[in-house]
């Protein structure tokens, strides 16, 4: 009769699992301890670990923008600064040509302070930053404007042109002096003004293009971080210096004269204007920029604190089990030891 | 009653306890052994009062060895579906490594958005073209791998086969010698420990169910009904496929002409290694070989380039990606494989000799057709290409629902979801196999300790043994010593 049987097999495999058991979850606890990760990540979120791989791929992808906004950031703070200057210089000019307007002896002057802002405007709309053309628009490859002092300037060289077809002779010919105020105004607002309109323009004075480059800021916001040498103020801008500059000023009568310090300087005074909200423009680029970092950035404080979360285990908890578990381990070897010492053969003689 | 009788009665004794002491020591000599089961002499009394050891028993339990078997059955069908999808796993790594498609996935979408900033920097470009070629690499890596799992599982198959065969013969063999032996009354309990050893190992291949009739023959049945064993065995064949491609489906295995794996099993098996194998050769690693190819088609159509004519004449073309079958796309359903095919163009890999910035201008598909650029003025600030691939990645697109996951997503929620889809399938049975290995164990030892030898319990006998033959060579000698004294008398 046998009302309870175990066979020596049995205790011995009982206590031979145990730790085997105990063991293999002890290797696992002590990698979950050292790291604070889940051991098999995929193993303990089965369906969920999409959702890590989905957040870890999201909290990438805004610092990537937060990466991308830092360029277009820097971009249009320079674009700021050389709009500041542009607008400066625009001002100065503006103070020049109230001085030249009552003084028509200072023609040679003004012509040399149009010279020297002319150039400056060619040196700004040049800049660039980081391999790329800023006022360029999207051709950020090629330098916008070329230098209008050249004399092989195809610009100047139009300017030249057209004041030879309208007057019958070329600028600072002695025959100016002859040209009435009235025929210079035409001449300003027709034949030169042409010359700064497209087709004109984008053949002699500039290769920019009319598409300002645009960022992509965050996932769903695109917004325009550029401003091209095409734009309206430049044009002015270049038209004001030019005529100032290269209409040979000190050969003309002094209502001609007159005829075109009052251009210039109408001119010049619309661009100050028209750069302001062109700056008023970037001003919003960057705020845009500025609140989309911080949005993206609190955003991606969140998307690490669930990566972690679903990911992570509790460090207290493991290592109180990694405790448990050698404590149980000892008493397991202990009892195995006396288990296995046990045996009637040791008391039969 | 005599001396003569007493005599004769005390050398039985003697006789039958010396069996017994055999019987103790060949259980002693058996203990350590997984398979053997404790042997019991019966000994009865014969009508003249001698005792007769009359046969020897084992002991068994046919419910515990049921249990025993069933539970081994599912849990080496459930091991051989868990190493599968672990193998699988590792075209995934760890979430922190971000090597799945999914992750690399979000850094080439990533490498892009860089580029998109500016668009005149080629070293961006050569990022993004970089994080192109890990994703593409990745998916050919990912389907040798998953190719690789369903060859093994198909040899593997093969192989389990063959050992099945071998099993049902030998089963045969020790079956034939228990029916002669029970005929002629012989001592078969050690065939019938080894025909249940070979039963437990057939049990691994394949769910059984054992019946055994009057003369100790036996029948085994698969867990589905058909006959593996009775009288002879029954023939298991399979035809292993050499070089198992994508779009291939491997042969069955058919017990008896039977087919007991597969969508054309008429009586599938449902438990065993060959059916784990089988599962995952024909579902898991199909299931998987269709996402990654839908995840390959996906970003092949995403990133293809249409004529910019108006209106646009000419097909869609690959652009960044491209496969065997350019220069047309992969069109709206599954192409089995095409994860393996995909690759970057060369015609924007400068390793290639081709141009970065046909990622940016267009053209990648055929750089001698102008129809397929888009920044025709050639502008190095162009990103408007850019900007709209990236909208592409972002935006759900369709997927074929043979994969099993949602028919209309992102490129990139559609690869996450693949993760889930391998990491939930791999914790369900990492969980069911843990589970059944556990049943194994409690079952193996519920039988051992049924029918096992506890080496304590045989050495108590034995003094038992030991005392009795004491007494009966005490009562051989007093008898001895009484009819000595008789014949004395006599004298």
């Amino acid at each position: 009769m046998k009302t309870t049987f175990v066979s020596t097999q049995g205790v011995a495999n009982a206590t031979r699992r145990s730790v085997m058991q105990m063991q293999s979850e002890l290797a696992t606890l002590q990698k979950e301890v050292s790291s604070g990760r889940a051991s098999d990540v995929g193993l303990a979120l089965g369906a969920r670990t999409g959702l890590t791989v989905t957040l870890r791929k999201e909290s990438a992808s805004l610092q990537t923008l937060m990466d991308s906004n830092a360029i277009a950031d820097l971009r249009l703070s320079t674009t700021q600064d050389t709009l500041v200057k542009i607008a400066g210089d625009a001002q100065s000019f503006l103070n020049v040509l109230v001085a030249a307007k009552s003084d028509p002896t200072s023609a040679a002057g003004t012509k040399q302070r149009a010279d020297e802002m002319l150039a400056s405007l060619t040196g700004l709309l040049n800049t660039t930053q980081n391999g790329e053309h800023l006022f360029g628009g999207i051709n950020t490859g090629v330098k916008p404007v070329a230098d209008y002092s050249d004399p092989a300037s195809a610009a100047k060289q139009a300017v030249a042109d057209a004041f030879l077809a309208h007057f019958g002779f070329a600028q600072g010919d002695p025959a100016a002096a002859s040209i009435t105020a009235a025929d210079m105004q035409d001449f300003l607002d027709t034949d030169f003004s042409t010359l700064f309109d497209d087709p004109a323009w984008s053949t002699t004075w500039s290769t920019a293009s009319d598409q300002p480059v645009t960022s992509r800021i965050s996932t769903a916001e695109t917004v325009t971080t550029s401003v091209t040498a095409n734009d309206p103020s430049m044009r002015k801008l270049a038209m004001a210096y030019t005529m100032v500059s290269d209409l040979g000023l000190s050969s003309l009568s002094q209502a001609a004269y007159g005829a075109v310090i009052d251009k210039a300087s109408a001119l010049a005074g619309s661009v100050i204007a028209g750069v302001t909200s062109t700056q008023a423009q970037l001003g919003y680029a960057q705020q845009a920029v500025a609140d989309a970092n911080s949005r993206m950035s609190a955003q991606k404080d969140v998307l690490e604190a669930h990566v972690g979360s679903l990911e992570g285990v509790d460090p207290y908890e493991a290592s109180t089990r990694v405790n448990n578990l050698l404590t149980q381990i000892e008493t397991s070897y202990a009892l195995t030891a006396r288990i296995q010492k046990i045996s009637l053969l040791d008391f039969l003689s | 009653m005599s001396l003569t009788s007493a005599i004769r009665t005390a050398q039985s004794s003697l006789h039958t306890t010396s069996t017994q002491t055999a019987i103790t020591s060949r259980n002693v000599a058996g203990a350590s052994d997984p398979g053997y089961s404790r042997k019991i002499a019966v000994v009865t009394t014969g009508p003249d009062g001698a005792s007769r050891m009359l046969s020897v028993k084992r002991a068994a339990d046919k419910s515990l060895f049921d249990a025993m078997i069933g539970a081994t059955s599912r849990a080496s069908g459930q091991q051989a579906l868990v190493d599968g999808l672990n193998a699988l796993e590792g075209t995934l790594g760890d979430p922190e490594n971000d090597r799945s498609p999914a992750a690399l996935i979000g850094a080439l979408n990533d490498a892009l958005q860089l580029y998109s900033a500016t668009p005149g920097d080629l070293s961006l470009a050569q990022g993004a073209v970089s994080r192109a070629k890990d994703l593409a690499r990745a998916l050919n890596d990912a389907t040798g791998a998953v190719q690789g799992v369903r060859q093994q599982a198909d040899q593997d198959m093969a192989s389990s086969v063959d050992k099945l065969n071998g099993l049902l013969k030998d089963f045969q063999s020790v079956n034939t010698a228990i029916v002669v032996g029970t005929h002629s009354g012989a001592d078969v309990t050690d065939k019938l420990d080894t025909r249940d050893k070979l039963l437990s190992q057939i049990s691994e291949i394949v769910g059984v169910s054992m019946v055994t009739r009057g003369d100790n023959s036996a029948v085994i049945y698969t867990d589905s009904g058909v006959t593996l064993f009775e009288t002879t065995a029954r023939a298991v064949t399979f035809a292993p496929s050499t070089g198992l491609g994508a779009a291939q489906t491997g042969n069955a295995v058919y017990i008896d002409g039977v087919p007991v794996t597969g969508s054309s099993a008429t009586m599938p098996i449902r438990s065993g290694s060959l059916q784990g194998l089988a599962s995952l050769r024909d579902d898991a690693t199909v299931a998987y070989q269709s996402q990654l190819d839908e995840i390959a088609r996906g970003l092949i159509n995403t990133f293809a380039e249409s004529d910019q004519g108006v209106p646009p004449t000419l097909p869609d073309a690959p652009g960044l990606f491209t496969y065997a079958g350019a220069p047309a796309t992969p069109g709206g359903s599954w192409v089995p494989g095409l994860a393996g095919s995909i690759q970057i163009n060369a015609n924007v890999d400068p390793a290639q000799g081709g141009s970065l910035a046909r990622l940016r201008d267009g053209g990648i598909s055929n750089p001698g057709n102008p129809a397929y650029v888009y920044n025709s003025t050639g502008a190095a600030g162009y990103s408007a290409r850019l900007s709209q691939l990236l909208d592409k990645v972002g935006a759900a697109q369709s997927f074929d629902p043979a994969t099993g996951l949602d028919a209309s997503a992102s490129l990139g929620a559609f690869s996450a979801a693949s993760v889930s889809w391998l990491e939930s399938e791999r914790k369900d049975a990492s969980s069911a196999a843990d589970y059944s290995s556990t049943l194994v164990a409690h079952a193996s030892d519920a039988l051992s300790n049924a029918t096992g030898v506890n080496l304590d319990d045989e050495m108590s006998q034995l003094l038992d043994l030991e005392k009795s033959y004491q007494a009966s060579s005490k009562l051989l000698a007093v008898i001895d010593e009484m009819l000595a004294g008789f014949i004395a008398g006599i004298r």
